[in-house]
């Protein structure tokens, strides 16, 4: 199936079958929708990047951006980076038997997934916890863990405790020593829960990669929610623009549209260009992804994140202000938008946080320079 | 378009090029760049560099977009610099290409992009800014020769200006739209006049422009009698579609100049910047990187021919936006050491940010403000109500 005919079949679907009810309905419940889950299951959303051995259709990640920008868009919500991306990814690497079972169960959707990764933030990761695998045991907690309380399977991600090599698990929610603790959330889409880990025994059966195979599988988990994230908000930040100019020519003030005041054009037009912009680069990312070495994809993700959380967070705010007074209100369905994308917008760095890492990555850490090693020049330039 | 491979090559055949030619230094003062660059178009020209997206009948090379993209981006990869004659190449000459007579095509382009004759663009007035079409310099008919009368303003590099290409008013009672004529004139004929204007960064690079009664043949006129403002829409969708194209890559270039410098630094005293130090440097990059998309945009619109578009207005609002940021986060790193011209804080050369801070402050005005630019989106791309 071609990447256009998935994304078509998802568009259908969602016509058809997902109106403005259901996803107000998912929105108060954190998300959680079982008959999107089961119909995400029949529609082979789950298996999409999973590879053919396990009966999934082994499909590039860069396939699922396109259908992340139509979820922001259309405001779906609930585990799809946890049951769409995760597992998939994970099964391309050759773990035991016992990690692989048990991934595979979320493919058809009877196991229900979520990652232990303190490093979803950069700057409150001390605060998000850490985890440490010492002889056998797997010992700490992670505090913010999204779907953590409706989920029975974790993959815990350890990278690089100062005693130890990176590792990738799973681990069974019903094993002794793990509790899960949920947390009241601000976020309409998705739930999220503080997991402890006391002493909990990881086998070689939970073993999805260890050392230089699990470093380089959790950049590629952490690049890739990164740029899926990023795919997200830039749907969101389309649809906010797209309600506010609608807006702006139908509601009258003064006798006329106010689309028509420069003071509200104006607006409209540089969140059209910050939009435009940022769907530029995440088709760019997307279509770099399949050729770029690991570390330049690293730093694309970051990149676009850096600018995601940015536009998606000022088109909603903006937004918000052409909007006026009814935007501020549950009668408008503009404020759905805006929390889930200031939630977006935390998840794997915010813009302060990602353009920090992306100059501490290109400043401190050696990565090539891409265009000048030459000498140093002045350009002719102009005005008028 | 191109085959990738082909352009793979043609990455290639510049690289070789490039590895052996003699690429001038160029020196900071006006003077000395103008001739400098100059001599360096005539290079590049010559080695078949120079118009690589025009057709061959008027010199160019019958290559794409993308072959003038890549070669603006060997360019800057070998740190050698863009030729002088910009304005003629970017942006007036397209319009000449398309909508010229046949000997303007003939005998005006060929030099135009050898950099033997330089252009310059007169459009805008001391009363005639944003608001262009209420322009006032006059062109009446005697003959066969226009006589033309009024003043132009912000023209670059007008001083040093074989030729203009003029916007100038041919019916005084028609709609202000509707009649304009586009009119080439030999900054060499009597009654023109060019003075210098001294800028913010310290060069004198555009000027005020006098004609007083400039005689100019009829023959000079491009298109149609009083038909110039479609040619003026033109000539500004390629000043920001394809100036938007050169000027990014110099960005990239800006950006990447300023990490190796951090770098260096980094090796040199062991000491990491701060996070902040290192949020303007990510911040620089990711404008960059996001301007380097939108532009793989603008090329797919100019192979499709899909220009003039309100995206146009896209690019050039997200070129000042960028060049902006850039400049502004790169010099904020100085902090005050941007007081002292020969200090160095974490190996940045200071005046040389300063003056592109400086520089990028015309980067909102320039090819229409960024005013106008959000005008243009507003109505003609999101379809909102004129004001």
């Amino acid at each position: 199936m071609a990447d256009e005919d998935i994304l078509q079949a998802l568009k259908a679907f969602l016509d058809r079958d997902y109106p403005a009810e259901r996803r107000r309905a998912a929105l108060q419940a954190q998300g959680e929708d079982r008959q999107l889950f089961e119909e995400a299951v029949e529609q082979g959303w789950f298996a999409l990047v999973a590879p053919e051995a396990e009966d999934g259709l082994g499909l590039h990640p860069a396939t699922l951006v396109p259908m992340f920008q139509l979820f922001g868009q259309r405001l779906v919500t609930g585990p799809l980076l946890e049951q769409i991306l995760l597992p998939g990814l994970l099964l391309r690497t050759t773990c035991t038997d016992g990690a692989r079972t048990r991934l595979a169960a979320t493919l058809t959707g009877r196991r229900r997934v979520a990652v232990l990764d303190p490093g979803v933030t950069l700057d409150w990761r001390a605060a998000n916890g850490s985890l440490t695998l010492r002889s056998g045991t797997l010992v700490g907690s992670v505090d913010l863990v999204r779907f953590g309380a409706v989920s029975d399977l974790f993959v815990a991600i350890i990278d690089g405790a100062p005693d130890g090599a990176a590792a990738v698990l799973v681990i069974d929610r019903a094993q002794p020593g793990l509790t899960v603790t949920g947390h009241r959330s601000t976020d309409p889409g998705a739930s999220y829960a503080r997991v402890v880990l006391d002493g909990v025994a990881v086998g070689p059966g939970d073993i999805v990669a260890r050392g230089e195979d699990a470093v380089a599988l959790v950049a590629a988990l952490r690049s890739w929610q990164r740029v899926l994230v990023a795919a997200e908000l830039s749907g969101i930040a389309r649809h906010v623009l797209d309600l506010s100019v609608g807006f702006a020519k139908q509601r009258e003030q003064f006798g006329r549209p106010i689309g028509g005041f420069q003071a509200v054009k104006h607006i409209a037009a540089s969140a059209a260009q910050r939009v435009i912009m940022l769907e530029s680069l995440v088709a760019a990312t997307a279509a770099d992804s399949a050729t770029l070495p690991p570390k330049s994809f690293d730093l694309a993700a970051l990149t676009l994140k850096a600018a995601a959380a940015e536009v998606g967070r000022s088109a909603c705010e903006d937004a918000l202000q052409i909007h006026g007074g009814i935007g501020f209100t549950y009668e408008h369905e503009l404020h759905w938008y805006y929390k889930r994308a200031l939630s977006l917008r935390t998840w794997y760095g915010d813009e302060r946080e990602a353009a920090t890492e992306v100059g501490r990555r290109k400043v401190c850490h050696g990565m090539p320079v891409s265009l000048t090693d030459g000498r140093h020049h002045r350009s002719p330039r102009k005005a008028s | 378009m191109a085959h990738i491979t082909d352009l793979d090559a043609y990455r290639r055949q510049i690289r070789a090029w490039l590895a052996q030619a003699t690429v001038p230094e160029v020196p900071l003062d006006l003077e000395g760049r103008f001739t400098v660059l100059r001599a360096w178009q005539k290079t590049l020209y010559e080695a078949g560099f120079v118009g690589i997206s025009w057709s061959k009948a008027v010199g160019g090379q019958g290559l794409t977009p993308l072959h003038q993209l890549v070669f603006s981006e060997e360019l800057a990869r070998a740190g050698a610099p863009q030729p002088i004659g910009l304005i003629g190449v970017d942006v007036v000459g397209k319009s000449i290409e398309t909508y010229g007579r046949e000997w303007q095509r003939e005998q005006l382009l060929p030099r135009l992009l050898s950099g033997d004759d330089i252009w310059c663009q007169g459009f805008s007035e001391p009363e005639s800014g944003s608001d262009l079409a209420s322009l006032r310099t006059r062109a009446r008919i005697e003959g066969d020769e226009f006589v033309i009368n009024g003043q132009k303003v912000w023209t670059s590099w007008a001083h040093k200006a074989q030729w203009c290409a003029l916007l100038a008013r041919t019916d005084a009672d028609a709609p202000k739209h509707r009649g304009i004529s586009y009119i080439l004139v030999d900054m060499s004929t009597p009654g023109v006049t060019a003075r210098p204007l001294v800028q913010m960064t310290g060069d004198d690079e555009f000027c005020e422009v006098f004609f007083e009664d400039v005689r100019v043949p009829v023959g000079n006129l491009v298109g149609k009698l009083h038909e110039g403002w479609a040619i003026a829409q033109d000539t500004l969708s390629h000043e920001r579609g394809s100036y938007t194209l050169r000027r990014r890559v110099e960005y990239e270039v800006a950006v990447e100049e300023a990490v190796r410098d951090l770098r260096d630094h980094v090796d040199e005293t062991g000491t990491e910047p701060s996070d902040w130090v290192l949020e303007q440097l990510g911040r620089s990059y990711t404008a960059v990187r996001s301007l380097e998309a939108l532009t793989r945009r603008t090329i797919e619109r100019q192979l499709a021919g899909d220009i003039p578009s309100p995206l146009d207005s896209v690019d050039k609002l997200s070129l000042n936006e960028v060049e902006q940021l850039v400049y502004t986060s790169i010099t904020n790193v100085l902090g005050p050491f941007r007081l002292a011209a020969d200090g160095v804080a974490f190996g940045l050369d200071g005046p040389r940010w300063v003056k592109d801070h400086y520089y990028s402050r015309a980067a909102s005005i320039y090819g229409g403000t960024s005013q106008i630019q959000k005008n243009i989106i507003g109505e003609r791309l999101l379809g909102l109500p004129r004001g």
